[in-house]
């Protein structure tokens, strides 16, 4: 029976061999966990974009390097988040600021590309897109690691024993600071009045 | 009093421990004992019980805030594989060649090499007037013979003190050329051997009447063989028989030239059977041994 982890190790060991086919398989597992980790961090979706890109070209010229002494998603989320320094740094943006969409009229304008569940009440549909604004402005606020953590397990599904390996953090420090970061969020939403819009 | 006396012994936590629990809860990372104290707490708390509701929507709305990209990802990364991936072939290609190149110098260098080395062993095949110059004293003929194998020309530089020969005396160029053909073949071991003045044949000794060489390499080429029949004295060994080997069998001209500059150039034939001067055909090989004798021996007198 092969499980997940045989799958994704056969992949790993046939993109380090320069098959292609394998390495597309492994960018579309790892597409949205490194887009998502670029944009919460750089909350531009052309920067996101770019930082993915990046991302993914390092690890395909540097997974024959790959030796599994960590998880794969590990190694792809610590590529990430270096790439996103880089980034940040040449672009001398605040890792800590959050930030936020301005349109042309410099107020702050559609999340784009939110993933909301089908509605057939456009009205509905409008307020929860706004409450999941005020949800991604309570994420926003929060510190980069309380930020990250979120990301990880609230955002991405990961489990505690990647997200440990990830941030290098025992299991109970991040089950400990997750549960602060999700307090925060609360914390955040109802001091910036949305609590009440739930 | 009564009543929050009742409410405290009832609720095992107040509402802030309730709601960490609450938060645990609504993510599914409450374990059964903060359940129970939770069910508990709500049970006689109605503002938890509002809060609760509202913090259980909590995941479903952070997990909300999952941002796809607006283009094709997985299809510009793969774009940028494929040049990357071609860039690597092309460095490898490269890189192959390269070591390719490397080895064709290394075998070139090598190659060129040897041939240097065996080249220094064959010097005196090779190198024009360095051949076979020697005056062998007692007949005071200097003759100079050097074969130049890139273009085939036999250069013989004749100088002695008597200035007997006189390149414009074409008889005795022709001999002269007959005498080389027949020393190349063979004769000239035997036609040589009887002369005045020649006692020794042979590598390192000189070869006759002004033949000769004093720079024999001391690992001779394996065509420069020694005759253990011949004498006991390594010295006197006996020359090959093709004595211009390896370059003369392409021998396309022959330059003879005196000590005042005169000279005379004859084209010959494979072999060296005859020899062209001037538009006049002459037999090289058709001189006796005893005719040779003639020529050197006059050259001495």
């Amino acid at each position: 029976m092969t499980t997940d982890f045989d799958r994704e190790a056969e992949l790993i060991k046939k993109a380090a061999s320069g098959d292609e086919a394998a390495f597309e398989a492994l960018v579309r597992d790892y597409r949205d966990l490194v887009y998502s980790v670029a944009y919460q961090n750089l909350r531009n979706s052309d920067d996101a974009f770019d930082v993915s890109q990046e991302v993914f070209i390092r690890i395909y010229r540097g997974i024959g390097s790959f030796r599994g002494d960590c998880k794969f998603a590990t190694w792809v989320y610590k590529v990430t988040m270096n790439a996103v320094r880089d980034f940040v740094r040449k672009a001398s943006i605040r890792e800590t600021s959050p930030l936020t969409f301005e349109g042309e009229d410099g107020r702050e304008t559609d999340i784009p590309e939110l993933v909301c569940p089908d509605s057939d009440e456009p009205e509905s549909a409008a307020l929860r897109s706004e409450t999941v604004r005020a949800v991604r402005r309570a994420i926003d606020s929060l510190s980069f690691e309380h930020r990250q953590i979120v990301i990880l397990r609230d955002i991405e599904g990961r489990s505690y024993d990647e997200i440990s390996e990830m941030l290098g953090l025992e299991l109970g420090t991040v089950k400990s600071r997750l549960n602060r970061a999700r307090l925060a969020i609360k914390k955040y939403l109802q001091g910036d009045g949305e609590w009440n819009i739930f | 009093m009564e009543r929050e006396k009742s409410e405290n012994e009832s609720i095992a936590v107040d509402c802030g421990a309730a709601l960490d629990i609450m938060v645990s809860a609504a993510y599914g990372d409450a374990d059964d004992e903060s359940m129970r104290l939770l069910r508990e707490h709500l049970a006689e708390c109605e503002s938890c019980r509002a809060e609760f509701e509202k913090i259980k929507r909590l995941p479903g709305l952070v997990a909300e805030c999952r941002v796809l990209p607006e283009r094709d990802l997985v299809g510009s990364v793969m774009a940028r594989v494929k040049v990357e991936a071609a860039a690597k072939r092309r460095r490898r290609i490269v890189s192959r060649c390269a070591v390719a190149a490397s080895f064709m110098l290394c075998a070139t260098l090598i190659f060129a090499g040897y041939k240097m080395l065996v080249g220094s062993a064959n010097k005196q095949y090779e190198a024009p007037s360095d051949l076979y110059a020697r005056d062998t004293g007692s007949s005071g003929i200097l003759c100079a013979i050097g074969i130049n194998s890139a273009d085939d020309v036999a250069s013989v530089r004749i100088g002695d003190g008597d200035g007997e020969f006189d390149v414009a005396d074409r008889e005795f160029v022709s001999r002269l050329i007959s005498a080389l053909s027949n020393m190349k073949s063979g004769d000239a071991s035997d036609s040589q051997d009887g002369l005045p003045g020649n006692k020794h044949w042979g590598i390192g000794d000189g070869m006759g009447t002004g033949f000769g060489t004093e720079s024999v390499p001391e690992n001779p080429d394996t065509s420069l063989v020694c005759d253990p029949d011949s004498t006991t004295d390594p010295s006197d060994a006996v020359p090959p028989s093709n004595i211009f080997a390896p370059p003369a069998p392409s021998l396309k001209k022959i330059v003879i030239t005196l000590r005042d500059g005169t000279s005379v150039e004859a084209d010959c034939d494979a072999d060296l059977a005859t020899v062209t001067i001037d538009g006049t055909v002459y037999d090289a090989s058709a001189l006796t041994s005893e005719e040779l004798e003639i020529i050197f021996g006059n050259t001495q007198k």
